[in-house]
């Protein structure tokens, strides 16, 4: 990752990560409570 | 010493973040799988694939539905190339149902369609999967590929109210059509 001429971190770059990451892990939650545990339980 | 670059310093708070998040993922996780004793089929219990129309557990007669003495079902079921014995099931809703399978033959897959009911029939080995259903028809497909005609090998699951089930006999739980 490179930093501005002015030394500042690249927000551009970390916003639209974490918006990239939130929603996956969005989506992950979603799978997860609305459709696998929905299923049935097994063992 | 030079003073940490603010790009180290991002890149630093950007992991921690990531192992925050992986922590979340994996309390929920195992929080959901211990409140709703959910885990992986992992039963080992081993028998001789030659002998199984012979004697034992699952000789022809002992095959199906069977209600135990708590009210809980066992279902023993045979996957041989190209079906399932029996190939069709009733069983009770909201009750705990044990299945027992194993194979003569070869590998073949036991899977419930929209159910979490998912497992390999390994031949000289029982598998054991324990579940619940709701009312409703499910099919169980072998999704293991077992030979030429694997796509025919697929049974049937008809899960009927509790009391329909317990005026059922024996021989007409093994057929779907009479529900």
């Amino acid at each position: 990752m490179s930093a501005s001429p002015d030394g500042a971190p690249p927000r551009g770059a970390i916003i639209i990560a974490a918006i990239a990451v939130g929603l996956l892990f969005l989506g992950w939650l979603g799978f997860y409570f609305l459709l696998f545990l929905p299923r049935g339980a097994i063992g | 010493m030079d003073p940490e670059p603010p790009t180290e310093r991002t890149e630093r708070r950007w992991l921690l973040a990531m192992c925050l998040l992986l922590a979340v993922m994996m309390a929920v996780v195992v929080g959901t799988s211990l409140a709703h004793a959910l885990h992986p089929p992992s039963n080992v219990e081993t028998v001789d694939p030659l002998r199984l129309h012979l004697a034992g557990e699952f000789v022809e007669n002992n095959l199906g539905a069977e209600v135990e003495a708590d009210g809980s079902v066992t279902v023993r079921l045979l996957a041989q190339q190209y079906s399932f014995v029996p190939n069709c099931l009733i069983l009770p809703a909201d009750t705990p149902i044990k299945f027992r399978i194993t194979s003569p033959d070869v590998i073949h897959g036991f899977l419930l369609v929209a159910t979490n009911v998912n497992t390999m029939v390994v031949p000289g080995f029982v598998a054991e999967v324990h579940t619940r259903f709701a009312v409703g028809d499910y099919t169980m497909p072998c999704h293991e590929y077992c030979g030429l005609a694997h796509h025919d090998m697929w049974a049937r699951v008809a899960v009927v109210p509790k009391d329909q089930f317990s005026q059922l006999g024996s021989t007409q739980r093994r057929r779907c059509a009479a529900h």
